[in-house]
């Protein structure tokens, strides 16, 4: 009888083992296709984006909100004297919005109203900055700029922002903590164009207007 | 054999209650790994049980609108247009109909697809939009699909396995045979079902815990027991008779079936006085009409004169396909476009003749007569729905095959030196067959969502294309699954084995 519960506590450990082993190699080996994937949460006007935000949001009922934007590409030209289009190109199709009382990110569908409304919402502007790599020198900037008027075109996933450099250069610490490291700041120069690569661009946090 | 001699020989409960404990815990595992097998939107008519699901409280911020239909008191609910079957090529059903395709389209995010509230095409009167499985699991849905599909899935097991070992835990009668009888009987639809966003979920728990608690009621002699076990019945019938439109049939085939098991004809005829044989055929003949007549009509209404050549054919063509779909042939779980090998589909035949084999000469004439009368209806009822050109597949009759096999099981006379199963030979080919059974079911099940079928190979992990952003890789999945079921069949046909006096 002892003999045979030896055997049987020799053999579960045994299956144990080669079970924990078989796992650990599986995990270790597995490269999940969908790790980094936003899951989107469903939002498709402002208003319904500052009502969920704002039920969520911490800080007494109202949400304060970080807009970003990602693109393959991004190009600053030159419209006139300190004016200048931003033009986001091969974007993802939709822009996030980061609580920073919780950190919780909401998607918002370019198809949306969030554009039509950009000038409601960020009234004199909205203040930010345009982080990228220099496409020439492969350096790794970013820019403080006032952002307004911006236009989609669904067709070309395409934005198109108007913006000026910002004459003062003082980045909040809640826009310095999404900058990656290793990012240098520069100034917007007068009728030059820029042109980066895997560009982004984050905006200061905003309470969303009432509709 | 320690443990199984201690039991044999009348050992401490508390070995036979971890034992229970253990099963039940394994169970939940097993089901946990086909909860994640397949995306959201898999099981069958996943955007109707979606859309009702996301609709059930009304009007819903970024989850659903009701929108009134014109000129009439019925609403269309419109939701995201990720649910629907046919606006958009990306979105939760976007691989249905390709089975090459794998479910990574569904994290495709295009523009149009990603919040806009659109026409479901499901319009319902006011007053009828919810029932109380799309209520509750309502209440777990949320923005976010991804988290609202595992509660909603973990929930339905949890409720599985909860409901299960808490009446089974009370209805000590009758354990090994439910549980020998859901071993045996769920099969690939069952288990995937359980695990999934589908009322049949509800129904495959429920139905057959109705009829054991019936079978309880109709057999223990203590009034309080049956007491208990009628109020349990009669809960699970207010549960369960709107869950889906044929609960009601299943509902009622399970009280008459109940009835006739239970009752000792003979006795009743010779010991009860007159009087009380009257009520007891007047109350007979208004549940036969008021309950089962509708149902026996409409069958037999099928077997007209006109349509005999019909009714031949169907029943030689049709019909069986749906049989064999109750095991995993023919068209696969959830997206039909991808059916199960003939492994699986054999793996549950073996294992349902194998207990038949080993315990038929210990059924009475008369139960099985019941249990044949029962079986018919698992092909009278196909039948109807395909005279009605109505499509039908093994799920519909799914809790039908499990309240025959219970009937069956139940029926098997047993004692402390013969129990349910008597051959350790025929319970080990048991557990061979059917932890392989699910086995195979659960790779291909993952396979068809994580590669597509044009990929081909052992390893789930090896160029995936889907899977959900949470949880362990697809082959610790898998291996857990399969071990915990393996496990599961072994525990529970061990317990079979020894299995004291019913």
């Amino acid at each position: 009888m002892i003999r045979s519960n030896v055997w049987r506590n020799i053999r579960i450990i045994l299956v144990a083992v080669v079970l924990v082993f078989l796992v650990g190699r599986f995990e270790s080996d597995f490269v999940n296709p969908n790790d980094g994937t936003k899951v989107p949460v469903g939002i498709w006007k402002v208003e319904d984006l500052k009502a969920i935000a704002d039920e969520a949001s911490l800080n007494s009922g109202t949400a304060q909100l970080i807009y970003s934007e990602n693109a393959k590409v991004a190009q600053v030209d030159v419209l006139h004297d300190d004016v200048f289009q931003l033009t986001f190109m091969d974007t993802e199709s939709f822009s996030v919005f980061t609580d920073v009382n919780n950190d919780e990110k909401y998607i918002l569908s370019h198809d949306g109203d969030l554009f039509a409304r950009w000038d409601d919402i960020y009234v004199d502007g909205a203040i930010g900055v345009l982080v990228g790599i220099d496409r020439d020198s492969l350096e790794k900037v970013f820019y403080p700029i006032t952002v307004f008027s911006p236009d989609f075109d669904s067709d070309s996933k395409q934005i198109v922002y108007s913006t000026r450099n910002r004459i003062d250069t003082e980045v909040s610490i809640e826009l310095l903590k999404l900058i990656p490291s290793g990012f240098s700041k520069k100034q917007l120069q007068l009728f030059t164009s820029v042109d980066l690569v895997d560009a982004m661009l984050i905006i200061e946090p905003v309470s969303l207007p009432e509709s | 054999m320690k443990s199984l001699r201690q039991i044999q020989k009348g050992a401490p409960s508390g070995v036979s209650r971890f034992r229970w404990f253990l099963i039940g815990t394994l169970a939940f595992l097993s089901l946990s790994a086909w909860a994640f097998a397949s995306p959201i939107g898999a099981p069958p008519d996943g955007d109707f049980h979606l859309a009702s699901i996301w609709c059930a409280q009304g009007d819903r911020l970024g989850m659903c609108k009701l929108e009134k239909v014109k000129d009439s008191s019925q609403v269309e609910l419109l939701t995201p247009r990720t649910f629907s079957r046919y606006q958009n090529p990306f979105g939760h059903f976007c691989y249905v109909g390709n089975p090459g395709a794998s479910a990574g389209c569904t994290n495709v995010v295009d523009e149009t697809s990603v919040t806009e509230l659109v026409a479901s095409g499901r319009v319902f009167p006011v007053d009828q939009i919810s029932t109380l499985f799309y209520d509750s699991t309502s209440r777990l849905a949320s923005r976010d699909t991804e988290s609202s599909a595992f509660r909603i899935r973990f929930t339905n097991i949890l409720f599985f396995v909860g409901a299960a070992s808490i009446l089974l835990l009370v209805f000590k009668r009758f354990r090994t045979v439910t549980a020998l009888a859901f071993l045996v009987g769920l099969g690939p639809w069952g288990t995937f079902l359980i695990s999934s966003i589908h009322p049949s979920s509800w129904t495959i728990t429920l139905l057959p815990l109705f009829l054991v608690a019936l079978m309880v009621a109709m057999k223990e002699k203590a009034t309080t027991p049956r007491v208990f076990a009628a109020l349990v019945a009669l809960l699970i019938w207010f549960i369960t008779q709107d869950i889906r439109n044929d609960s009601r049939y299943f509902l009622i085939i399970a009280l008459v079936t109940a009835v006739a098991w239970g009752v000792n004809f003979r006795r009743e005829i010779i010991v009860r006085p007159t009087w009380q044989k009257v009520i007891g055929l007047g109350l007979l003949s208004v549940l036969y009409f008021q309950l089962l007549h509708p149902l026996v009509r409409n069958v037999l209404s099928a077997v007209g004169s006109s349509q005999i050549d019909k009714v031949f054919n169907l029943t030689t063509t049709k019909v069986p396909l749906t049989l064999m779909n109750l095991f995993g042939g023919n068209y696969g779980l959830g997206s039909s476009d991808t059916p199960l090998s003939d492994l699986v589909v054999f793996c549950g035949i073996a294992s349902l003749f194998l207990v038949i084999y080993s315990t038929a000469q210990r059924v009475s004439r008369r139960n099985w007569l019941i249990v044949f009368l029962m079986s018919t209806l698992l092909i009278l009822l196909p039948l109807r729905a395909d005279l009605d050109d109505v499509g039908t597949s093994g799920r519909y009759i799914l809790p039908l095959y499990l309240m025959c096999l219970i009937t069956y099981l139940a029926s098997v006379e047993t004692s402390a030196e013969r129990p349910l199963i008597t051959s350790k030979t025929v319970s080990r080919i048991l557990i061979c067959f059917l932890t392989l059974g699910n086995s195979i079911a659960l790779h291909q099940t993952m396979r068809r969502y994580i590669t597509g079928v044009d990929v081909i190979g052992w390893n789930l992990n090896q160029d995936a294309e889907w899977w959900w952003t949470v949880g362990p890789s697809p082959m610790t999945i898998w291996l857990l699954g399969t071990v915990a079921f393996g496990v599961t069949a072994t525990l529970i046909l061990q317990n079979a084995r020894c299995r004291v006096n019913q």
